[in-house]
């Protein structure tokens, strides 16, 4: 399956399934392989399944056979993590690492408007899929949907001050 | 296991000819296809195929490293939207 990107502030990265150990590590199911964005020391926000908003800070981090396992300051014991089973955790857009040059999340694409190299407007940028070959924008044009790569052939530029996706339209592309 | 090299790859007739055609013209176009058990070849490099999921199609750009692999595999039939909210259960 492939998740979709958000125009949330907030990025999720993974839910905690259970307690693991007796000095308060849990599981956490990461959205991603490797939730690159947790390190020590990073204040997360923990979402409880009944609509609860704390902020954690993380202690631990280490993966174990493909778990992997976190802790946050003040869970020392079992009890205590297992009070976090079905927490889901996130970090703010603005602690995810530095962007280079030219790069930018995908899921910032949303809402952009893609245009045409010739001038025409296709439509909004609905939702940002990564997906195995390529990412993908659906772009709503009117009441259709296009789906357009994102690769060099097709996406020529992207204008980040006037929210626009410049694209070349090739035969087929916009059926 | 892999298939018997004396077969050859599995690979739709239609879309090896509409890929020749491309290469001889040297346009770009995207090629619209049902066949996800096809085999991507070398020829097909470079090119955007919009590969149906059941649902819809799904642009896939062939790069070099797709070579070998079908081209079902760049095009999943399933999209997660995130779980469900609890809290309006």
């Amino acid at each position: 399956m492939v998740p979709t990107m958000s125009k949330e502030n907030d990025l999720p990265v993974g839910i905690i399934t259970k307690g693991h150990g007796l000095k308060g590590e849990m599981k956490l199911r990461a959205y991603t392989g490797e939730p690159g964005v947790l390190v020590v020391g990073r204040k997360v926000r923990a979402t409880y399944p009944d609509g609860r908003v704390q902020t954690l800070e993380l202690r631990s981090i280490r993966s174990q056979g493909g778990k992997v396992l976190v802790g946050f300051t003040g869970i020392d014991d079992r009890t205590q993590a297992e009070g976090l089973r079905g927490v889901e955790l996130a970090v703010k857009r603005e602690d995810l690492p530095p962007l280079g040059a030219g790069d930018y999340y995908l899921s910032d694409l949303v809402g952009y408007t893609v245009v045409a190299d010739s001038g025409e407007v296709i439509g909004p940028v609905q939702e940002a899929w990564n997906l195995p070959a390529n990412d993908v924008l659906q772009v709503m044009r009117g009441s259709r949907e296009v789906l357009i790569p994102v690769v060099d052939d097709i996406v020529k530029g992207i204008d980040h001050l006037n929210k626009q996706v410049v694209i070349t339209v090739i035969e087929g592309l916009l059926e | 296991m892999p298939r018997s090299i004396k077969k050859g790859p599995v690979i739709s007739e239609k879309l090896v000819r509409k890929v020749e055609e491309l290469n001889k013209t040297g346009k770009k176009r995207v090629i619209k296809t049902w066949s996800r058990r096809s085999t991507i070849t070398p020829e097909f490099v470079g090119h955007t195929f919009a590969v149906h999921n059941g649902n819809k199609f799904i642009p896939v750009f062939v790069s070099e490293n797709m070579v070998g692999h079908k081209l079902g595999e760049f095009s999943p039939t399933r999209i997660f939207r995130g779980h469900p909210d609890r809290r309006k259960g």
